[in-house]
């Protein structure tokens, strides 16, 4: 009984992504067609006949109409083919796939940072409330969640890598290392190739971008935890528990956080959309050769084909961890109802 | 006695949110942003679009080492010091400076004003362009969350009211919304109708619809269960009298608070759009536009990106605390 509930809940969140997906490639064949300009007069060149321009627009299916080339649309993309970059030339698929790496290693070590300080920061605000330390990270995460990341990137910048000069300023490595990628992950090929030298330097670079990656999510973390414990510690079996006696550090791990860690996980779930939107503003600002990057060359270059093969392969993903973060919490949560 | 009643409503609010300090010093904030905005033409006190270029790259008045307007004695060795740092390279390369010596114009820069917040490539004044800035921002804020508001609110109000297969409708639509990241939908947006200012007001607009729809639809779903609009309806009265006198009345304040948060994710997100090069375009004195023109200079003039950070901070950080302090004052309870 419980499982086919489970079951039908799950397939109906399955199901809601195909209209979520459709209306996003509706969305982005939009953005292609108001490109100013035939495509097959760009394709040509200015001294095309007539005849030439009739024919290669009915070979490319310009004739038709638009439901038809999107529905042609719709077919290419789900055989994977994303189209070319007009910038490179090389298969959209292809370079998303490269860049993609860069991204989630920047993601991931953000995430990190932001999980562990977010929730030890919450944590000790809510066990020592209105104390001095309980002001400043309030403060901390008003300023973290108000502050533009870009900006606190360029402050970073200016103090560690120009002022005091500790720290990289941009990219993921230096230009002189060589470094054979296996996984993509600079991190991981570095440990791989045991190359010590590489992995410090790796490190070096991945600092501050993902410091200014995780700002947000940090912030959140810690308001989120710090209020749910503030919650949990409130409840009546945690007075009970320490009525009967039991040590402070057991109260705290077994009864208040483990109770209080339903929102964090849900919080933490939301945040990978904030991630994905900062990524772009802080690969940006830290020259980080990520996806966020690549998409915004595209949309200055117009490079059609980039713009919306990221797009798509991002919300894509986006979707995806939702969907994975939903599933975690029903499984999490007893009391959830499908 | 509806009358009284409700006047007893917002004094009650507005007594608690006049002991939250925290919303008093949001509210602060942003009258002085208001103040800035309005004022801009007195307060900036040079052009903030047009510079010029003699002008260039001169740090804040306040700013260590930097030099006087009107002085001219004692700037040669200044300047090279500032330039090279007090390194052992300096003297070295200190005699190389100073051979240009007879070139005043290239060697000692003398600013004609002072510069609050210096000024940058372009020679123009930083402090005025941040005034300027502050118009923009709110200019902004009032237009996309006028939009997401509005279209939010009617969204809200139809798919709570009538649910239903339209409800069904209007709340997936938000869904999918919500489903493609903030920032990655709005650059989408900018990308098809282009980049500029208005299309990005427009893109922030609609990202921020589904709060709102969210929101009005929740309260109207737990209004319509209420005594008094059953009893309206038993009167006999009209859908349209009971959403504009009933509902929509009552489902104020959770607007209210959501609408000072959303200004603050609006301000944010158009700078950030501005920053990208998605947003307002150069020369236009918008803060996140200012951040990207500053940040090549980041070794020579750190005040071109400091400045404008700080006030695109300062306001966010401003309609935080007023939509905390409304939220605890108005005692909404919101989802999310």
């Amino acid at each position: 009984m419980e499982g086919e509930k489970v079951g039908r809940y799950l397939l109906r969140r399955i199901c809601m992504m195909i209209p979520v997906l459709l209306v996003l490639s509706l969305l982005i064949f939009l953005m292609i067609e108001t490109i100013p300009g035939d495509p097959a007069e760009i394709i040509l060149g200015d001294h095309a006949t007539p005849e030439a321009l009739a024919r290669l627009r009915t070979e490319m299916g310009l004739d038709r109409p638009w439901f038809v080339r999107y529905g042609a649309f719709l077919g290419r993309v789900v055989r994977g083919d994303l189209g070319e970059s007009l910038i490179s030339g090389a298969p959209v698929l292809d370079e998303i796939k490269a860049k993609l790496a860069a991204t989630m290693e920047l993601s991931v070590f953000a995430l990190a940072v932001a999980v562990v300080v977010g929730v030890f920061v919450g944590f000790l605000s809510a066990w020592k409330q209105n104390s001095l330390f309980d002001y400043l990270s309030t403060v901390g995460a008003l300023l973290g969640v108000s502050m533009p990341i870009y900006w606190l990137g360029f402050l970073m910048i200016i103090f560690f890598s120009l002022h005091l000069g500790w720290l990289p300023t941009s990219g993921r490595t230096t230009a002189t290392l060589s470094l054979i990628p296996v996984t993509g992950f600079y991190g991981i090929d570095a440990l791989l190739a045991g190359d010590w030298h590489a992995f410090r330097d790796v490190l070096a670079h991945l600092v501050m971008p993902s410091l200014c990656l995780a700002t947000v999510p940090m912030a959140t973390i810690a308001r989120m935890t710090r209020s749910s414990m503030l919650e949990a510690l409130n409840q009546d079996y945690v007075r009970t528990a320490k009525a009967k006696g039991v040590s402070t550090g057991k109260i705290i791990s077994v009864h208040a956080f483990k109770n209080a860690s339903i929102p964090i996980i849900t919080v933490l779930g939301l945040q990978f959309g904030t991630l994905m939107g900062g990524a772009i503003l802080t690969e940006s600002v830290f020259s980080w050769p990520g996806v966020g990057t690549w998409i915004l060359q595209g949309i200055m270059a117009r490079d059609y084909a980039v713009i919306s093969g990221g797009t798509l392969v991002v919300s894509a993903l986006f979707i995806l961890v939702n969907l994975g973060v939903d599933i975690l919490y029903a499984f999490l949560d007893p009391r959830i109802r499908y | 006695m509806t009358f009284s009643g409700r006047g007893a409503l917002w004094g009650d609010a507005w007594r608690r949110f006049r002991r939250n300090r925290n919303a008093l010093a949001g509210l602060f904030i942003i009258a002085v942003l208001v103040f800035m905005a309005i004022f801009a033409p007195l307060l900036a006190p040079q052009d903030p679009v047009r510079g010029e270029l003699r002008e260039r790259d001169f740090p804040p008045f306040w700013w260590s080492g930097a030099v006087k307007p009107g002085s001219a004695e004692g700037k040669a060795e200044k300047r090279v010091e500032a330039v090279l740092g007090p390194d052992e390279e300096a003297g070295q390369l200190g005699t190389f400076e100073i051979s240009f010596d007879d070139d005043e114009e290239a060697e000692v820069r003398v600013p004609k004003h002072y510069y609050l917040f210096g000024t940058d490539d372009l020679g123009r004044d930083l402090f005025s362009r941040v005034v300027y800035g502050a118009r923009l921002s709110l200019v902004i804020g009032f237009i996309s969350v006028g939009i997401a508001l509005l279209a939010g609110m009617v969204l809200g109000l139809v798919s709570g009211f009538w649910s239903g297969w339209i409800d069904e409708l209007i709340m997936r639509g938000m869904d999918i919304l919500l489903s493609i990241p903030y920032v990655l939908l709005a650059i989408l947006i900018v990308a098809i109708l282009g980049p500029s200012l208005v299309n990005a007001m427009i893109a922030i607009g609609i990202v921020s619809v589904p709060g709102f729809a969210r929101i009005t639809r929740g309260s109207v779903l737990s209004l319509k269960q209420s005594e008094y609009v059953q009893a309206s309806r038993v009167l006999g009265a009209g859908d349209l009298h009971i959403i504009t006198r009933h509902i929509l009345r009552n489902s104020l304040s959770p607007l209210i608070v959501q609408t000072s948060l959303s200004f603050a994710s609006a301000i944010l997100s158009a700078a950030a759009l501005g920053f990208l090069g998605l947003g307002a375009q150069p020369p236009t004195p918008e803060w996140g536009a200012m951040l990207a023109d500053g940040r090549t200079l980041l070794l020579v003039s750190p005040w071109a990106v400091i400045f404008p950070g700080m006030a695109i901070t300062l306001s966010v950080i401003g309609f935080n605390l007023l939509g905390d302090g409304l939220r605890d004052a108005l005692d909404v309870r919101m989802k999310d």
